[in-house]
């Protein structure tokens, strides 16, 4: 048994039942005349039939022992987690504290993050990087970034 | 007892002057700062370009910059959706309103209600839409057209940009009174309507002006034109309400603010964007992308929403689009 | 008009000096990307995207497509100092190209995969301007049913290539279709999968779900490992390949140049399957099949040439059809689409600064690139010391500056993150990210197409049969599908490598 495959076709079996489901709602339409739903249900009925296949195959397959850990054994997951985290917490007060300030504390946060260096650096290369990107693609491309607190 | 209740009258007499005298203050300062232009489409469209020049102009006669600010999406209605939800009535955030604000709440769900939700400003132009065939087409005209579509039910096929927009109502309103059944054949976008015209795929192409420059080439012939009057492009290109038919469609838009803003705010912005509208250059924007121009001052232009709202209505009944 | 007067056309749109510095930014920062492994080109293209907001299309398109085969370049640098490829076209250089390095001989290899390249992107440009034109009138003729099947058979083409699991790549190419198909339906107006989101009206961003694919994801399965890389302390002496290196490599490059060129153009082909497929035809071909993986040059000058002629190719069906035939065209499509342009048949006609000054640029970039990179080889050596602990960050942060400012919206932001999480997860079950995105982009043409063609024939399903084309196309795709149940075939398919490392 390949135990990583197994859950991922279980992953992708409830998507394509999702999209089943919902392209059926949205109305199949005939074969002649497909509605807005036809894509959807058919694409999700063979995702189905395909993550069973993929599904099989894994429970046939000679089992290599701890498949599963292997995937996050000897690697720094949590680091990942914390990184994704933190973006998501970005996004959310990129609006209410603007681009300069969001940024600078997402920076400081990643310098320390993705390797650990002293904080005089991670503060310093943070102020510059937030400083460069906002020069290059506020002042000079003119992309519109929010202001935030300090744009009032 | 009386006389401290009295002291408290007094206090709130003082407050409600000194609000009243703040309002009216905002108004006569008004703006006092940069003035957001929200335009719901991706910078450098032809509705960008135009939104642009306006603001440019409109900086002159308001002494604040009216920075515009791209938020695609929805079809045109993020932007103004987003103002709806978020943006305070005080004339420092207005948006470009399309026409699928209107649309879009007979044929789904949407956050904001047209009839209530904005406080209208200024109308400002329409785009020109037209019906061109391929030029070894055998109509020269569009009698010639509708003619062949009578004798041949189910047989002309057209393309428009997508179902429910201006294109296929127009073109399903000509239908209904000529009781022509000719077959829409939805495109995903307007260049794909030109591609399917010049390439014989469908017959007739009902489109803005993106035929303008294979009409130019010769490539495709344009039978005619929807606005009020005859373009100075093309003088030889009759409109539909020469043709005997009642019928104008131009998808105007103008600019408004969120609900509930004050009369001095709107009569100041609606005085401004006159003024940037009657420009040279904003003439010459509208004229190089085949905008013709559609004034209406704030009163006429909430009249004219609400009308444009119940049109819509009833052009979702005619193509069966409405929303259970 | 005449092909000279189009040329002259390029010529005057591709010398203006803004846009020159547009094509050598592209082919500059390609050349940076395709040293630098993690990244690759399409993540980069998507983050300077925004930046090319301002600029005219010519300026943008000039730049994007020169970081394309500027990527072409570059990787072959690391693949043969490092063995580590900079980007995936560069795999086979290694085998080779490191081999030789270790002989003392990385001078040669270098300067050889520099001319093949240069020899192949101008033999790909020539030939792009000579069929891209007739092409694109043709392509008019294509209606609806001919759209649908030549679709189809891409997806299929795309699929057959596709490494590894064939299931596992069609269920990304169905959960990409369906990504493609969400917002509002142009047939009935109704909204589809949008969860009552309005941004959601005018379907997922191809920007935010590319870059969480190919850029948040990659970053963050580099960050959980550390990675040593050592660079071979070898002096790069004589650039110039000697008189014996030129006759071993003038047959692998021309054969390359055509091979690369031809397969650029099919579906799911690009640049990594024409450096693989011309280095096992080099190795077929040789007398000393022997010295193959020993440092043969003729291993190297092959398939470098192959890839960067492919990037040539890839431009045809995009440009004449609108139809995106790999991952980083669907990108280059977006591109376009943002600038206002609409990638097809009529673009030719309407944008003629767009299409010559674009193919015209291609030439002066692969120009500027021989001269860049012959020199500046030591420096993109020393770029290689850039400790990941900076570059990371700094990559991601580009990723969410370049989503906001497409759509001014913090929802893409959003998208783009889930989609890094689910790049992510997809490099640990192995699941491939090509097929999403290009079936992403192909989707709703297919859906579009075939709802068209059948209101056409009112439902008449003979539509696809009776038209020559529409009908070859099927038949080609049946016969690909048939084709894995046939031993010898699906020994074929096996030998054909993975699309990303």
């Amino acid at each position: 048994m390949r135990t990583p495959d197994l859950f991922s076709s279980l992953f992708w079996m409830a998507i394509s039942l999702g999209i089943c489901l919902g392209g059926h709602d949205l109305g199949l339409g005939s074969l002649t005349n497909p509605g807005g739903g036809f894509m959807f249900f058919w694409v999700g009925v063979i995702m189905a039939i395909l993550s069973g296949i993929v599904m099989v195959q894994a429970a046939w397959r000679q089992s290599v022992q701890g498949e599963m850990k292997a995937i996050w054994s000897g690697v720094a997951y949590k680091k990942v987690i914390a990184v994704l985290a933190a973006l998501f917490i970005y996004a959310y007060l990129l609006t209410p504290l603007g681009f300069i300030l969001a940024t600078t504390l997402l920076m400081i946060f990643l310098f320390k993050a993705v390797e650990p260096q002293g904080w005089s650096m991670a503060i310093l290369g943070a102020v510059i990087s937030t400083l460069v990107a906002y020069g290059l693609f506020r002042v000079w491309l003119q992309c519109q970034l929010p202001l935030g607190l300090l744009g009032g | 007892m009386a006389p401290k209740a009295t002291t408290l009258i007094r206090w709130l007499a003082t407050l409600a002057f000194c609000a009243t005298g703040v309002l009216s203050a905002a108004a006569a300062d008004f703006p006092s700062k940069p003035i957001t232009l929200i335009v719901p489409w991706a910078a450098g469209g032809s509705t960008d370009t135009c939104m642009r020049v306006l603001a440019e102009n409109a900086k002159k006669h308001l002494g604040q910059p009216v920075v515009v600010e791209n938020k695609p999406g929805g079809g045109g209605t993020v932007g103004p959706a987003t103002m709806v939800a978020t943006a305070k009535p005080d004339g420092y955030t207005l948006s470009q309103i399309p026409m699928g604000v209107f649309r879009l709440p007979h044929t789904i769900k949407t956050t904001w209600d047209p009839l209530t939700d904005f406080t209208w400003i200024i109308q400002l132009t329409g785009y020109t839409y037209g019906i061109v065939v391929k030029s070894d087409a055998p109509w020269k005209t569009l009698r010639e057209l509708l003619d062949y579509a009578k004798a041949n039910p189910g047989k002309v096929t057209y393309a428009t940009p997508g179902v429910g927009v201006m294109q296929h109502v127009t073109m399903e309103k000509l239908a209904k009174k000529e009781g022509i059944n000719w077959i829409h054949v939805p495109q995903k976008g307007g260049i794909e309507v030109i591609s399917a015209t010049m390439g014989g795929h469908v017959m007739v192409g009902a489109e803005t002006s993106g035929w303008a420059p294979q009409v130019e080439s010769g490539d495709l012939r344009l039978l005619a034109i929807w606005t009020e009057t005859r373009s100075q492009k093309w003088p030889d290109v009759p409109t539909l309400k020469e043709l005997g038919y009642d019928i104008v469609a131009s998808s105007p838009f103008g600019i408004a603010g969120p609900k509930g803003m004050d009369p001095q705010v709107v009569a100041i912005l609606h005085d401004a964007f006159k003024k940037a509208m009657d420009e040279p250059s904003f003439q010459k924007v509208l004229n190089d992308f085949y905008m013709v121009p559609a004034y209406k001052n704030a009163k006429d232009y909430a009249d004219s929403a609400n009308a444009m709202f119940l049109e819509e209505k009833e052009n979702a009944e005619i193509l069966g689009l409405k929303k259970q | 008009m005449d092909l000279w007067n189009y040329l002259g056309i390029g010529f005057s749109v591709a010398l203006q000096p803004e846009n020159l510095l547009f094509c050598f930014i592209g082919v500059f920062v390609g050349t940076l990307i395709g040293v630098l492994p993690g990244i690759g080109p399409v993540g980069a293209m998507s983050l300077l995207l925004p930046s090319t907001f301002k600029t005219t299309p010519e300026a943008a398109i000039i730049m994007l497509a020169g970081i394309y085969y500027g990527a072409m370049y570059g990787g072959s640098t690391t693949s043969i100092l490092v063995n580590i490829p900079g980007e995936a076209a560069s795999v086979v250089t290694c085998l080779d190209g490191y081999q030789m390095a270790r002989q003392g001989r990385a001078g040669p290899a270098l300067g050889m995969a520099a001319f093949g390249s240069f020899i192949a992107g101008t033999i790909a440009v020539l030939g792009l301007m000579l069929v891209a034109p007739p092409l694109a009138s043709f392509a008019l003729k294509f209606g609806p049913p001919e759209y649908f099947t030549l679709m189809v058979l891409g997806l299929t083409i795309l699929i057959y290539l596709a490494h590894g699991s064939i299931a596992k790549a069609l269920i990304m190419a169905g959960f990409g279709l369906v990504l493609g198909l969400v917002g509002l339906d142009t047939m009935s107006a109704l909204p589809r999968f949008t969860f009552n989101q309005m941004e959601l009206l005018d379907g997922v961003g191809l920007v935010p779900i590319v870059m969480g694919i190919f850029g948040v994801s990659e970053v963050l399965l580099n960050i959980e490992q550390v990675v040593r890389r050592e660079i071979l302390k070898t002096d790069i002496k004589g650039l110039m390949p000697t008189r014996g290196d030129w006759k071993a490599s003038n047959g692998p490059i021309a054969r390359g140049s055509v091979l690369g060129f031809l397969l650029g153009v099919l579906p799911g082909g690009g640049a990594v399957i024409s450096s693989f497929v011309s280095y096992a035809l080099e190795k077929r071909l040789s007398k000393h099949p022997e010295r193959f993986g020993k440092g043969a040059i003729e291993g190297v000058a092959g398939p470098e040439a192959a890839n960067n002629a492919a990037t040539g190719g890839a431009f045809i069906p995009l440009m004449t059809l609108g139809i995106p035939p790999n991952v980083i065209m669907a990108m280059l499509l977006g591109a376009f689409m943002i600038h206002g342009v609409t990638p097809g048949p009529l673009m030719m006609k309407q944008h003629p600064d767009l299409f010559w000054g674009v193919i015209v640029s291609m030439y002066v970039g692969n120009l500027m690139l021989l001269i860049l990179n012959l020199p500046l080889i030591s420096l993109w050596v020393q770029i290689l010391k850039i400790p990941y602990k900076i570059l990371f960050p700094l990559i991601l942060l580009f990723c969410l500056v370049g989503v906001y400012s497409v759509n001014n919206t913090v929802f893409d932001i959003y998208v783009m993150l889930v989609f890094g999480i689910i790049g992510y997860l997809m490099k640990k079950f192995e699941y491939e990210g090509a097929p999403l995105v290009l079936a992403f982009v192909l989707g709703p043409m297919m859906e579009n197409n075939l709802r068209k063609s059948l209101i056409m024939s009112q439902g008449d399903f003979s539509i696809f049969f009776t038209r020559p084309l529409a009908a070859g196309c099927l038949v080609i795709a049946l016969l690909l599908l048939i084709s894995p149940m046939i031993p010898w075939f699906s020994k074929k398919r096996a030998e054909i490598p993975k699309e990303e490392d």
